[in-house]
């Protein structure tokens, strides 16, 4: 039955692969409706794309937010560094 | 200098004021305390070069802050490439099947232990949960390098596959099966750590 219904519908392989452009790029019509007939009938791959789109926007957030607005301490440049800099920048300032 | 860049621009004072700032975020997008400081630098110097240039419709914050995150981009960019090119040494096909062989079977459908749980994501708000979020970082982190590397070019503020397509060379072909296996990893991941 596994063997038949995959070779008139989408694999879950391919559906994945298809949740993951979606979000990306979007689908061909043809491909949308495929997929959406996959996950009404595939309860994991349902999940999946639950589960990816929550990821894209958690990777985002990681990715884009601003560390020091987060309770934990923020890093800072250390003195070694800061001083190597500063000299850096005052040598080509004065090239100028 | 031209009177209006000195009007504008205070370059000694750069470092006292934006230092730790550009380098907390440096090295928040790196994870790496000397590629943080290097970038930090670079920024500086660049910003240097193109005192000139600046039209003043922005603070120096905030420009500083531009040049940083071209900067990031630059590394990711070089970072995928010097690991695409290690990975494409080994045996590409093989790789990519056996990888794909982990989650489904021969029909492509799941595999048992691989199929996804439910997270319960409507009633915890897991975009919130410190824990969630800590296991997405370490996750993130244990990607392979490449993977990694694409992976902050397309979501580092939101870029559109085209683009980055351009500046690493590859199609959006490959851009898709890059992110498709590296979702699948990444998901896994998370659900073996974060559901006990």
């Amino acid at each position: 039955m596994k063997a038949i219904m995959h070779t008139l519908m989408l694999s879950c392989t391919k559906a994945t692969e298809l949740i993951e452009r979606k979000s990306m790029d979007g689908l061909t019509f043809t491909d949308n409706i495929r997929l959406s007939m996959h996950t009404a009938m595939c309860s994991a791959c349902k999940q999946y794309a639950k589960q990816s789109l929550l990821l894209n926007s958690a990777i985002s957030q990681h990715l884009n937010e601003v560390p020091e607005n987060k309770t934990k301490k923020k890093s800072i440049l250390e003195s070694q560094a800061r001083e190597r800099i500063q000299k850096e920048l005052e040598k080509n300032l004065k090239k100028e | 200098m031209s009177a209006e860049a000195n009007k504008i621009f205070n370059p000694e004072l750069w470092v006292q004021k934006y230092g730790d700032d550009l380098y907390a975020w440096a090295f928040h997008r790196t994870g790496k305390k000397v590629v943080a400081e290097d970038l930090v630098q670079e920024t500086f110097l660049s910003a240097l070069g193109s005192m000139e240039k600046f039209r003043g419709d922005s603070n120096e914050k905030t420009w500083l802050f531009s040049i940083l995150k071209n900067k990031i981009i630059d590394y990711y960019r070089k970072a995928f490439v010097k690991y695409e090119m290690n990975e494409s040494r080994m045996q590409p096909d093989h790789k990519e099947t056996s990888f794909l062989n982990h989650f489904f079977d021969k029909h492509g459908s799941w595999n048992k232990s691989q199929r996804p749980s439910n997270w319960h994501d409507e009633e915890d708000n897991l975009l919130d949960d410190e824990e969630f979020r800590q296991i997405l970082k370490l996750c993130l982190n244990s990607l392979p390098e490449n993977w990694f590397a694409l992976i902050n070019l397309k979501f580092m503020e939101e870029r559109k596959t085209p683009e980055v397509c351009k500046e690493l060379g590859i199609t959006p072909s490959n851009l898709w099966v890059i992110m498709h296996r590296a979702k699948l990893q990444l998901r896994a991941c998370i659900e073996e750590n974060f559901l006990d």
